[in-house]
Protein backbone atom coordinates (compact mmCIF):
# COMPACT_ATOMS: atom_id res chain seq x y z
CA UNK A 1 0.00 0.00 0.00
CA UNK A 2 2.85 2.29 0.86
CA UNK A 3 4.26 1.80 -2.64
CA UNK A 4 0.92 2.72 -4.22
CA UNK A 5 0.64 6.05 -2.43
CA UNK A 6 4.24 6.93 -3.04
CA UNK A 7 3.71 6.10 -6.69
CA UNK A 8 0.59 8.27 -6.78
CA UNK A 9 2.42 11.23 -5.24
CA UNK A 10 5.22 10.77 -7.78
CA UNK A 11 2.75 10.66 -10.67
CA UNK A 12 1.08 13.78 -9.30
CA UNK A 13 4.43 15.59 -9.27
CA UNK A 14 5.06 14.49 -12.84
CA UNK A 15 1.63 15.68 -13.92
CA UNK A 16 2.18 19.13 -12.45
CA UNK A 17 5.52 19.34 -14.28
CA UNK A 18 3.70 19.42 -17.62
CA UNK A 19 2.36 22.99 -17.68
CA UNK A 20 0.56 22.59 -21.00
CA UNK A 21 -1.53 19.71 -19.71
CA UNK A 22 -2.40 21.56 -16.54
CA UNK A 23 -3.35 24.67 -18.49
CA UNK A 24 -5.55 22.79 -20.92
CA UNK A 25 -7.49 21.02 -18.19
CA UNK A 26 -7.92 24.01 -15.92
CA UNK A 27 -7.99 27.01 -18.20
CA UNK A 28 -9.95 25.82 -21.24
CA UNK A 29 -13.34 25.56 -19.46
CA UNK A 30 -12.70 28.85 -17.63
CA UNK A 31 -12.01 30.61 -20.92
CA UNK A 32 -15.20 29.20 -22.40
CA UNK A 33 -17.11 30.31 -19.33
CA UNK A 34 -15.74 33.80 -19.69
CA UNK A 35 -16.47 33.97 -23.41
CA UNK A 36 -20.02 32.68 -23.17
CA UNK A 37 -20.93 33.61 -19.64
CA UNK A 38 -21.41 37.27 -20.36
CA UNK A 39 -23.97 36.43 -23.05
CA UNK A 40 -26.00 33.98 -21.04
CA UNK A 41 -25.85 35.78 -17.71
CA UNK A 42 -28.15 34.01 -15.33
CA UNK A 43 -28.62 31.15 -17.71
CA UNK A 44 -25.08 30.11 -16.88
CA UNK A 45 -26.44 26.95 -15.29
CA UNK A 46 -27.17 25.78 -18.79
CA UNK A 47 -23.52 26.03 -19.68
CA UNK A 48 -21.76 24.79 -16.57
CA UNK A 49 -22.93 21.16 -16.55
CA UNK A 50 -21.52 20.84 -20.06
CA UNK A 51 -18.25 22.43 -18.98
CA UNK A 52 -17.96 20.01 -16.10
CA UNK A 53 -18.30 17.19 -18.59
CA UNK A 54 -15.70 18.96 -20.74
CA UNK A 55 -13.14 18.82 -17.92
CA UNK A 56 -13.76 15.10 -17.48
CA UNK A 57 -13.44 14.40 -21.18
CA UNK A 58 -10.24 16.47 -21.41
CA UNK A 59 -8.62 14.52 -18.62
CA UNK A 60 -9.69 11.11 -19.88
CA UNK A 61 -8.99 11.52 -23.57
CA UNK A 62 -6.26 14.10 -24.05
CA UNK A 63 -3.96 13.15 -21.19
CA UNK A 64 -4.44 9.58 -20.08
CA UNK A 65 -3.97 7.72 -23.38
CA UNK A 66 -0.76 9.50 -24.34
CA UNK A 67 0.91 9.10 -20.97
CA UNK A 68 0.03 5.42 -20.64
CA UNK A 69 1.10 4.63 -24.17
CA UNK A 70 4.35 6.55 -23.67
CA UNK A 71 5.12 4.61 -20.52
CA UNK A 72 4.61 1.41 -22.43
CA UNK A 73 6.52 2.47 -25.52
CA UNK A 74 9.58 3.68 -23.65
CA UNK A 75 9.86 0.55 -21.54
CA UNK A 76 8.89 2.24 -18.28
CA UNK A 77 6.17 -0.32 -17.59
CA UNK A 78 8.45 -3.19 -18.54
CA UNK A 79 11.11 -2.10 -16.09
CA UNK A 80 8.47 -1.95 -13.37
CA UNK A 81 7.59 -5.56 -14.17
CA UNK A 82 11.02 -6.53 -12.80
CA UNK A 83 10.22 -4.93 -9.43
CA UNK A 84 7.80 -6.13 -6.76
CA UNK A 85 5.30 -3.48 -7.95
CA UNK A 86 3.16 -4.73 -10.85
CA UNK A 87 2.74 -2.32 -13.80
CA UNK A 88 -1.00 -2.29 -13.16
CA UNK A 89 -0.30 -0.30 -10.01
CA UNK A 90 0.91 2.57 -12.18
CA UNK A 91 -2.47 2.55 -13.89
CA UNK A 92 -4.16 2.84 -10.53
CA UNK A 93 -1.88 5.70 -9.50
CA UNK A 94 -2.55 7.52 -12.77
CA UNK A 95 -6.29 7.08 -12.34
CA UNK A 96 -6.11 8.73 -8.93
CA UNK A 97 -4.06 11.61 -10.36
CA UNK A 98 -6.52 12.24 -13.17
CA UNK A 99 -9.48 12.05 -10.84
CA UNK A 100 -7.79 14.66 -8.68
CA UNK A 101 -6.92 16.80 -11.71
CA UNK A 102 -10.54 16.62 -12.89
CA UNK A 103 -11.82 17.52 -9.47
CA UNK A 104 -9.54 20.54 -9.24
CA UNK A 105 -10.62 21.69 -12.70
CA UNK A 106 -14.29 21.33 -11.83
CA UNK A 107 -13.84 23.04 -8.48
CA UNK A 108 -12.17 26.03 -10.15
CA UNK A 109 -14.95 26.16 -12.70
CA UNK A 110 -17.69 26.07 -10.08
CA UNK A 111 -15.99 28.72 -7.94
CA UNK A 112 -15.53 31.03 -10.92
CA UNK A 113 -19.10 30.51 -12.09
CA UNK A 114 -20.54 31.06 -8.63
CA UNK A 115 -18.49 34.16 -7.94
CA UNK A 116 -18.68 35.86 -11.34
CA UNK A 117 -21.91 34.62 -12.84
CA UNK A 118 -24.13 33.80 -9.95
CA UNK A 119 -24.27 30.10 -10.61
CA UNK A 120 -26.71 28.19 -8.48
CA UNK A 121 -25.41 24.87 -7.31
CA UNK A 122 -27.23 21.77 -8.60
CA UNK A 123 -30.62 21.23 -7.11
CA UNK A 124 -30.16 17.48 -6.93
CA UNK A 125 -26.73 17.49 -5.34
CA UNK A 126 -26.47 13.76 -4.71
CA UNK A 127 -27.49 13.02 -8.28
CA UNK A 128 -24.89 15.47 -9.55
CA UNK A 129 -22.24 13.81 -7.41
CA UNK A 130 -23.13 10.33 -8.65
CA UNK A 131 -23.13 11.33 -12.30
CA UNK A 132 -19.87 13.19 -11.82
CA UNK A 133 -18.08 10.18 -10.34
CA UNK A 134 -19.52 7.82 -12.93
CA UNK A 135 -18.60 10.26 -15.70
CA UNK A 136 -15.04 10.71 -14.43
CA UNK A 137 -14.52 6.95 -14.31
CA UNK A 138 -16.15 6.46 -17.70
CA UNK A 139 -13.91 9.02 -19.41
CA UNK A 140 -10.81 7.49 -17.83
CA UNK A 141 -11.96 4.02 -18.85
CA UNK A 142 -12.40 5.30 -22.40
CA UNK A 143 -8.90 6.72 -22.35
CA UNK A 144 -7.63 3.40 -21.04
CA UNK A 145 -9.15 1.54 -23.99
CA UNK A 146 -7.55 4.00 -26.39
CA UNK A 147 -4.16 3.43 -24.76
CA UNK A 148 -4.73 -0.33 -24.79
CA UNK A 149 -5.49 -0.47 -28.50
CA UNK A 150 -3.12 2.15 -29.87
CA UNK A 151 0.15 0.69 -31.19
CA UNK A 152 2.24 3.62 -29.98
CA UNK A 153 2.11 6.88 -28.08
CA UNK A 154 1.67 9.14 -31.07
CA UNK A 155 -1.34 7.13 -32.28
CA UNK A 156 -2.77 7.04 -28.76
CA UNK A 157 -2.68 10.83 -28.57
CA UNK A 158 -4.12 11.15 -32.06
CA UNK A 159 -6.99 8.74 -31.45
CA UNK A 160 -7.70 10.42 -28.13
CA UNK A 161 -8.05 13.82 -29.79
CA UNK A 162 -10.01 12.46 -32.73
CA UNK A 163 -12.56 11.03 -30.32
CA UNK A 164 -12.43 14.05 -28.02
CA UNK A 165 -13.14 16.95 -30.38
CA UNK A 166 -16.31 15.84 -32.16
CA UNK A 167 -17.61 14.39 -28.93
CA UNK A 168 -17.33 17.54 -26.85
CA UNK A 169 -19.22 19.51 -29.49
CA UNK A 170 -21.88 16.95 -30.36
CA UNK A 171 -22.63 16.07 -26.73
CA UNK A 172 -23.21 19.65 -25.72
CA UNK A 173 -20.15 20.06 -23.57
CA UNK A 174 -19.01 23.18 -25.41
CA UNK A 175 -22.17 24.46 -27.08
CA UNK A 176 -25.42 23.90 -25.15
CA UNK A 177 -27.41 20.99 -26.53
CA UNK A 178 -30.36 23.20 -27.31
CA UNK A 179 -28.22 25.16 -29.71
CA UNK A 180 -27.40 22.05 -31.73
CA UNK A 181 -29.37 20.78 -34.68
CA UNK A 182 -31.66 17.90 -33.77
CA UNK A 183 -29.72 15.33 -35.75
CA UNK A 184 -26.46 16.31 -34.10
CA UNK A 185 -28.07 16.23 -30.69
CA UNK A 186 -29.24 12.69 -31.32
CA UNK A 187 -25.73 11.55 -32.26
CA UNK A 188 -24.39 13.26 -29.17
CA UNK A 189 -26.83 11.37 -26.97
CA UNK A 190 -25.32 8.00 -27.86
CA UNK A 191 -21.69 9.03 -27.64
CA UNK A 192 -19.93 8.19 -24.34
CA UNK A 193 -19.96 11.80 -23.09
CA UNK A 194 -23.68 12.14 -23.83
CA UNK A 195 -25.00 10.55 -20.62
CA UNK A 196 -22.55 12.66 -18.59
CA UNK A 197 -23.97 15.88 -19.99
CA UNK A 198 -27.63 14.84 -19.79
CA UNK A 199 -27.15 13.47 -16.30
CA UNK A 200 -25.48 16.66 -15.06
CA UNK A 201 -28.08 18.82 -16.81
CA UNK A 202 -30.89 16.99 -15.06
CA UNK A 203 -29.16 17.20 -11.71
CA UNK A 204 -28.64 20.95 -12.09
CA UNK A 205 -32.13 21.75 -13.18
CA UNK A 206 -33.63 19.63 -10.46
CA UNK A 207 -35.11 17.04 -12.75
CA UNK A 208 -33.43 14.55 -10.47
CA UNK A 209 -31.34 11.50 -11.18
CA UNK A 210 -31.17 10.39 -14.78
CA UNK A 211 -31.04 6.68 -14.05
CA UNK A 212 -30.59 5.70 -17.68
CA UNK A 213 -27.55 7.91 -17.93
CA UNK A 214 -26.07 6.55 -14.72
CA UNK A 215 -26.55 2.94 -15.76
CA UNK A 216 -25.11 3.67 -19.20
CA UNK A 217 -22.00 5.15 -17.59
CA UNK A 218 -21.64 2.26 -15.16
CA UNK A 219 -21.83 -0.24 -18.00
CA UNK A 220 -19.26 1.78 -19.93
CA UNK A 221 -16.85 1.70 -17.01
CA UNK A 222 -17.29 -2.05 -16.51
CA UNK A 223 -16.93 -3.02 -20.15
CA UNK A 224 -14.02 -0.69 -20.87
CA UNK A 225 -12.11 -1.84 -17.80
CA UNK A 226 -12.53 -5.53 -18.54
CA UNK A 227 -11.79 -5.22 -22.25
CA UNK A 228 -8.94 -2.80 -21.66
CA UNK A 229 -7.30 -5.04 -19.08
CA UNK A 230 -7.44 -7.98 -21.45
CA UNK A 231 -6.23 -6.11 -24.48
CA UNK A 232 -3.62 -3.84 -22.91
CA UNK A 233 -0.14 -4.75 -24.07
CA UNK A 234 2.47 -4.13 -21.43
CA UNK A 235 5.32 -3.76 -23.87
CA UNK B 1 28.79 -24.99 -3.10
CA UNK B 2 25.34 -23.54 -2.95
CA UNK B 3 23.46 -23.30 -6.23
CA UNK B 4 21.48 -20.13 -6.63
CA UNK B 5 20.09 -20.60 -10.13
CA UNK B 6 19.22 -23.85 -11.86
CA UNK B 7 18.10 -24.01 -15.46
CA UNK B 8 17.26 -27.31 -17.13
CA UNK B 9 16.26 -27.75 -20.74
CA UNK B 10 14.97 -24.20 -21.20
CA UNK B 11 13.07 -23.70 -24.43
CA UNK B 12 11.41 -20.62 -25.85
CA UNK B 13 10.21 -19.82 -29.29
CA UNK B 14 8.59 -16.79 -30.86
CA UNK B 15 6.29 -18.08 -33.55
CA UNK B 16 8.48 -20.07 -35.88
CA UNK B 17 11.77 -18.73 -34.49
CA UNK B 18 13.41 -20.84 -31.83
CA UNK B 19 15.18 -18.39 -29.52
CA UNK B 20 16.25 -20.82 -26.81
CA UNK B 21 16.74 -24.45 -27.74
CA UNK B 22 17.44 -26.45 -24.61
CA UNK B 23 19.67 -24.35 -22.37
CA UNK B 24 20.83 -25.81 -19.07
CA UNK B 25 23.13 -24.14 -16.59
CA UNK B 26 23.68 -23.54 -12.91
CA UNK B 27 24.89 -20.44 -11.13
CA UNK B 28 26.70 -20.76 -7.82
CA UNK B 29 26.24 -18.48 -4.86
CA UNK B 30 28.55 -15.50 -4.90
CA UNK B 31 29.86 -15.97 -8.41
CA UNK B 32 29.83 -13.56 -11.29
CA UNK B 33 28.58 -15.47 -14.31
CA UNK B 34 28.91 -13.97 -17.76
CA UNK B 35 26.65 -14.86 -20.66
CA UNK B 36 28.19 -14.00 -24.00
CA UNK B 37 27.09 -14.65 -27.53
CA UNK B 38 26.22 -12.98 -30.81
CA UNK B 39 22.98 -11.11 -31.40
CA UNK B 40 20.04 -13.44 -31.56
CA UNK B 41 21.85 -16.18 -29.65
CA UNK B 42 19.13 -16.30 -27.03
CA UNK B 43 21.04 -14.68 -24.15
CA UNK B 44 18.53 -11.94 -23.39
CA UNK B 45 15.58 -14.33 -23.73
CA UNK B 46 17.24 -16.74 -21.32
CA UNK B 47 17.88 -14.03 -18.77
CA UNK B 48 14.32 -12.72 -19.19
CA UNK B 49 13.05 -16.20 -18.31
CA UNK B 50 15.22 -16.11 -15.19
CA UNK B 51 13.81 -12.71 -14.25
CA UNK B 52 10.24 -13.80 -14.82
CA UNK B 53 9.64 -11.38 -17.69
CA UNK B 54 9.03 -14.25 -20.10
CA UNK B 55 7.38 -17.62 -19.68
CA UNK B 56 9.43 -20.50 -21.10
CA UNK B 57 7.74 -22.98 -23.39
CA UNK B 58 9.49 -25.91 -21.76
CA UNK B 59 12.15 -26.63 -19.17
CA UNK B 60 12.63 -25.78 -15.53
CA UNK B 61 13.93 -22.59 -14.02
CA UNK B 62 14.65 -22.11 -10.34
CA UNK B 63 16.10 -18.86 -8.99
CA UNK B 64 16.73 -18.90 -5.23
CA UNK B 65 14.57 -22.00 -5.23
CA UNK B 66 11.61 -20.13 -6.71
CA UNK B 67 9.91 -20.50 -10.08
CA UNK B 68 10.06 -17.04 -11.70
CA UNK B 69 6.86 -17.67 -13.64
CA UNK B 70 4.76 -18.87 -10.74
CA UNK B 71 6.42 -17.24 -7.73
CA UNK B 72 7.47 -14.02 -9.40
CA UNK B 73 6.09 -11.67 -6.79
CA UNK B 74 8.17 -13.26 -4.04
CA UNK B 75 11.23 -13.56 -6.27
CA UNK B 76 11.18 -9.90 -7.31
CA UNK B 77 11.67 -8.91 -3.69
CA UNK B 78 15.01 -10.70 -3.72
CA UNK B 79 16.46 -9.94 -7.14
CA UNK B 80 17.60 -6.77 -8.89
CA UNK B 81 17.36 -6.30 -12.64
CA UNK B 82 19.05 -3.82 -14.92
CA UNK B 83 17.57 -4.10 -18.41
CA UNK B 84 19.42 -3.31 -21.60
CA UNK B 85 16.74 -0.91 -22.79
CA UNK B 86 14.93 0.94 -20.07
CA UNK B 87 13.55 4.34 -19.30
CA UNK B 88 11.97 6.42 -16.61
CA UNK B 89 9.49 9.29 -17.02
CA UNK B 90 11.35 12.24 -18.54
CA UNK B 91 10.71 14.69 -15.73
CA UNK B 92 11.40 12.31 -12.88
CA UNK B 93 14.41 13.39 -10.83
CA UNK B 94 17.23 11.02 -9.96
CA UNK B 95 16.64 11.16 -6.24
CA UNK B 96 12.89 10.73 -6.72
CA UNK B 97 13.41 7.56 -8.74
CA UNK B 98 15.60 6.08 -6.03
CA UNK B 99 13.35 7.21 -3.21
CA UNK B 100 10.27 5.79 -4.94
CA UNK B 101 12.03 2.46 -5.44
CA UNK B 102 12.72 2.08 -1.76
CA UNK B 103 8.97 1.89 -1.15
CA UNK B 104 8.82 -1.24 -3.32
CA UNK B 105 10.99 -3.46 -1.15
CA UNK B 106 10.64 -4.96 2.29
CA UNK B 107 14.20 -4.19 3.34
CA UNK B 108 15.53 -1.44 1.10
CA UNK B 109 19.03 0.00 1.10
CA UNK B 110 19.71 3.63 1.93
CA UNK B 111 19.13 5.38 -1.39
CA UNK B 112 21.38 8.29 -0.44
CA UNK B 113 24.28 5.89 -0.07
CA UNK B 114 23.54 4.33 -3.47
CA UNK B 115 23.38 7.83 -4.96
CA UNK B 116 26.89 8.49 -3.68
CA UNK B 117 28.35 5.07 -4.45
CA UNK B 118 27.34 5.24 -8.07
CA UNK B 119 28.55 8.79 -8.58
CA UNK B 120 25.07 10.25 -9.01
CA UNK B 121 25.20 12.75 -6.15
CA UNK B 122 26.01 15.71 -8.46
CA UNK B 123 22.96 14.77 -10.54
CA UNK B 124 20.64 14.30 -7.61
CA UNK B 125 18.07 16.84 -8.79
CA UNK B 126 18.51 16.29 -12.50
CA UNK B 127 15.55 15.05 -14.52
CA UNK B 128 15.93 11.70 -16.27
CA UNK B 129 15.74 13.35 -19.68
CA UNK B 130 18.75 15.48 -18.82
CA UNK B 131 21.05 12.59 -17.95
CA UNK B 132 23.78 11.30 -20.24
CA UNK B 133 23.77 7.68 -21.39
CA UNK B 134 26.38 6.71 -18.84
CA UNK B 135 24.52 8.44 -16.02
CA UNK B 136 21.30 6.67 -16.95
CA UNK B 137 23.16 3.37 -16.97
CA UNK B 138 24.47 4.00 -13.47
CA UNK B 139 21.02 5.04 -12.26
CA UNK B 140 19.46 1.83 -13.54
CA UNK B 141 22.12 -0.27 -11.84
CA UNK B 142 21.63 1.67 -8.61
CA UNK B 143 17.87 1.10 -8.91
CA UNK B 144 18.52 -2.62 -9.34
CA UNK B 145 20.37 -2.60 -6.03
CA UNK B 146 17.76 -0.73 -3.97
CA UNK B 147 16.16 -3.90 -2.66
CA UNK B 148 19.42 -5.39 -1.42
CA UNK B 149 19.06 -8.24 -3.91
CA UNK B 150 20.59 -11.67 -3.49
CA UNK B 151 20.88 -12.07 -7.25
CA UNK B 152 21.56 -9.20 -9.64
CA UNK B 153 20.92 -9.44 -13.38
CA UNK B 154 22.84 -6.97 -15.53
CA UNK B 155 22.35 -6.69 -19.28
CA UNK B 156 25.07 -4.80 -21.19
CA UNK B 157 26.01 -2.75 -18.18
CA UNK B 158 28.86 -0.78 -19.70
CA UNK B 159 27.48 0.07 -23.13
CA UNK B 160 28.03 3.72 -23.85
CA UNK B 161 30.60 4.18 -21.11
CA UNK B 162 34.11 5.44 -21.75
CA UNK B 163 36.96 3.09 -20.76
CA UNK B 164 37.54 4.84 -17.46
CA UNK B 165 33.86 4.69 -16.49
CA UNK B 166 33.80 1.07 -17.62
CA UNK B 167 36.60 0.11 -15.28
CA UNK B 168 34.99 2.02 -12.44
CA UNK B 169 31.74 0.12 -13.05
CA UNK B 170 33.57 -3.22 -13.00
CA UNK B 171 34.99 -2.31 -9.62
CA UNK B 172 31.52 -1.48 -8.34
CA UNK B 173 30.21 -4.83 -9.61
CA UNK B 174 32.99 -6.60 -7.74
CA UNK B 175 31.88 -4.64 -4.69
CA UNK B 176 28.30 -5.83 -5.19
CA UNK B 177 29.55 -9.41 -5.19
CA UNK B 178 31.76 -8.75 -2.17
CA UNK B 179 28.62 -7.65 -0.33
CA UNK B 180 27.21 -11.12 -0.84
CA UNK B 181 25.18 -10.98 -4.04
CA UNK B 182 25.41 -13.32 -7.02
CA UNK B 183 25.73 -11.56 -10.36
CA UNK B 184 24.59 -12.74 -13.78
CA UNK B 185 25.69 -10.44 -16.55
CA UNK B 186 25.06 -10.44 -20.25
CA UNK B 187 27.73 -8.78 -22.31
CA UNK B 188 29.21 -8.61 -25.74
CA UNK B 189 32.47 -7.05 -24.51
CA UNK B 190 34.90 -9.94 -24.35
CA UNK B 191 37.29 -8.00 -22.18
CA UNK B 192 34.50 -7.46 -19.69
CA UNK B 193 33.72 -11.16 -19.55
CA UNK B 194 37.36 -12.07 -19.24
CA UNK B 195 38.16 -9.55 -16.53
CA UNK B 196 35.01 -9.58 -14.45
CA UNK B 197 33.50 -13.04 -14.64
CA UNK B 198 34.34 -16.14 -12.63
CA UNK B 199 32.73 -18.30 -15.27
CA UNK B 200 31.49 -17.59 -18.75
CA UNK B 201 28.68 -19.28 -20.66
CA UNK B 202 29.05 -19.00 -24.41
CA UNK B 203 25.62 -19.10 -26.01
CA UNK B 204 25.03 -19.51 -29.71
CA UNK B 205 21.86 -20.30 -31.64
CA UNK B 206 19.88 -20.91 -28.49
CA UNK B 207 22.31 -23.36 -26.91
CA UNK B 208 25.11 -23.22 -24.38
CA UNK B 209 28.20 -24.03 -26.38
CA UNK B 210 30.62 -23.87 -23.47
CA UNK B 211 30.52 -23.00 -19.78
CA UNK B 212 33.78 -22.61 -17.87
CA UNK B 213 36.20 -20.12 -16.42
CA UNK B 214 37.65 -17.70 -18.98
CA UNK B 215 41.10 -19.22 -18.41
CA UNK B 216 39.91 -22.75 -19.05
CA UNK B 217 38.04 -21.70 -22.19
CA UNK B 218 41.18 -20.14 -23.59
CA UNK B 219 43.35 -23.09 -22.59
CA UNK B 220 40.88 -25.35 -24.34
CA UNK B 221 41.90 -23.84 -27.64
CA UNK B 222 44.48 -25.87 -29.41
CA UNK B 223 46.13 -22.77 -30.74
CA UNK B 224 46.84 -20.70 -27.66
CA UNK B 225 49.44 -18.35 -28.98
CA UNK B 226 50.14 -16.15 -31.92
CA UNK B 227 53.39 -14.72 -33.26
CA UNK B 228 53.72 -11.91 -35.73
CA UNK B 229 56.87 -10.75 -37.46
CA UNK B 230 58.13 -9.04 -40.57
CA UNK B 231 60.74 -11.04 -42.46
CA UNK B 232 63.55 -8.82 -43.75
CA UNK B 233 64.75 -11.29 -46.36
CA UNK B 234 63.33 -14.07 -48.49
CA UNK B 235 61.19 -16.36 -46.42
CA UNK B 236 59.35 -19.60 -47.09
CA UNK B 237 56.33 -20.15 -44.79
CA UNK B 238 56.47 -23.91 -45.28
CA UNK B 239 59.72 -23.98 -43.38
CA UNK B 240 57.73 -23.11 -40.27
CA UNK B 241 54.65 -25.19 -40.97
CA UNK B 242 56.59 -28.37 -40.31
CA UNK B 243 57.79 -27.26 -36.88
CA UNK B 244 56.23 -29.00 -33.89
CA UNK B 245 53.51 -27.00 -32.17
CA UNK B 246 52.82 -24.81 -35.18
CA UNK B 247 49.15 -24.93 -36.11
CA UNK B 248 49.13 -22.53 -39.08
CA UNK B 249 51.18 -19.92 -40.86
CA UNK B 250 49.45 -17.07 -42.67
CA UNK B 251 50.47 -13.86 -44.37
CA UNK B 252 48.87 -10.61 -43.28
CA UNK B 253 50.20 -7.99 -45.70
CA UNK B 254 53.93 -7.96 -45.18
CA UNK B 255 53.58 -9.68 -41.81
CA UNK B 256 53.80 -13.38 -41.17
CA UNK B 257 51.38 -14.71 -38.55
CA UNK B 258 52.19 -17.98 -36.84
CA UNK B 259 49.49 -19.62 -34.70
CA UNK B 260 50.21 -22.56 -32.46
CA UNK B 261 50.91 -23.92 -29.03
CA UNK B 262 53.65 -25.01 -26.75
CA UNK B 263 56.98 -23.10 -26.62
CA UNK B 264 56.09 -21.37 -29.87
CA UNK B 265 58.47 -18.43 -29.58
CA UNK B 266 61.44 -20.66 -28.93
CA UNK B 267 60.53 -23.05 -31.74
CA UNK B 268 60.03 -20.32 -34.33
CA UNK B 269 63.09 -18.33 -33.25
CA UNK B 270 65.23 -21.44 -33.55
CA UNK B 271 63.84 -22.25 -37.00
CA UNK B 272 64.41 -18.70 -38.22
CA UNK B 273 67.96 -18.61 -36.83
CA UNK B 274 68.74 -21.95 -38.48
CA UNK B 275 67.76 -20.52 -41.86
CA UNK B 276 69.47 -17.20 -41.07
CA UNK B 277 66.29 -15.18 -41.77
CA UNK B 278 66.46 -11.71 -40.19
CA UNK B 279 63.13 -10.47 -38.85
CA UNK B 280 61.78 -7.30 -37.33
CA UNK B 281 58.75 -6.35 -35.17
CA UNK B 282 58.46 -9.75 -33.56
CA UNK B 283 55.44 -9.85 -31.27
CA UNK B 284 53.64 -12.56 -29.35
CA UNK B 285 49.97 -12.55 -28.42
CA UNK B 286 48.10 -14.75 -26.03
CA UNK B 287 44.85 -16.09 -27.34
CA UNK B 288 41.93 -14.29 -25.79
CA UNK B 289 38.40 -15.21 -24.95
CA UNK B 290 37.45 -13.73 -28.27
CA UNK B 291 39.60 -16.36 -29.99
CA UNK B 292 37.93 -19.06 -27.94
CA UNK B 293 34.58 -17.67 -28.94
CA UNK B 294 35.55 -17.64 -32.58
CA UNK B 295 36.76 -21.22 -32.39
CA UNK B 296 33.69 -22.48 -30.58
CA UNK B 297 31.03 -20.73 -32.61
CA UNK B 298 32.76 -20.32 -35.93
CA UNK B 299 32.07 -16.64 -36.15
CA UNK B 300 33.14 -13.32 -34.71
CA UNK B 301 31.14 -11.84 -31.85
CA UNK B 302 30.43 -8.57 -33.61
CA UNK B 303 28.08 -9.17 -36.51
Amino acid sequence: MHAFWKLTVTELKLFVREPLAVFFILAFPLILLWLNGSQFGNEVDQLVPGYVALVLATVGLTQLPGVLATYRERGILRRLATTPVPPATVLGAQLVVYLIAGAVGVALLLVAATVFYDLALPRATAAAGLVYVAGALAMCALGFIVAALAPNARTANAIGFVVYFPMIFLCGAVIPRDALAASMRRIGEVLPLGPVVTGLDDAWSGAGLDLTALVALAVMVAVASVVGARVFRWE
Amino acid sequence: METVIEVTGLQKRYGATVAVDGISLTVRAGEILGIVGPNGAGKTTTVECLEGLRRPDAGEVRVLGLDPARQGAELRQRIGVQLQQAALPDRLKVWEALDLSTSFYRNPADWRRLLEEWGLEPKRDAAFADLSGGQRQRLFIALALVGRPEVVFLDELTTGLDPQARRATWELVRQVRANGATVVLVTHFMEEAEVLCDRVAIVDRGRVVALDTPGALVRGLRAGQRLRFRPLGPFDPDSLRTQSGVERVDRDGDLVVVTGDGPLLATVAAALAERAVPVADLRTEEASLEDAFLALTGRALRD
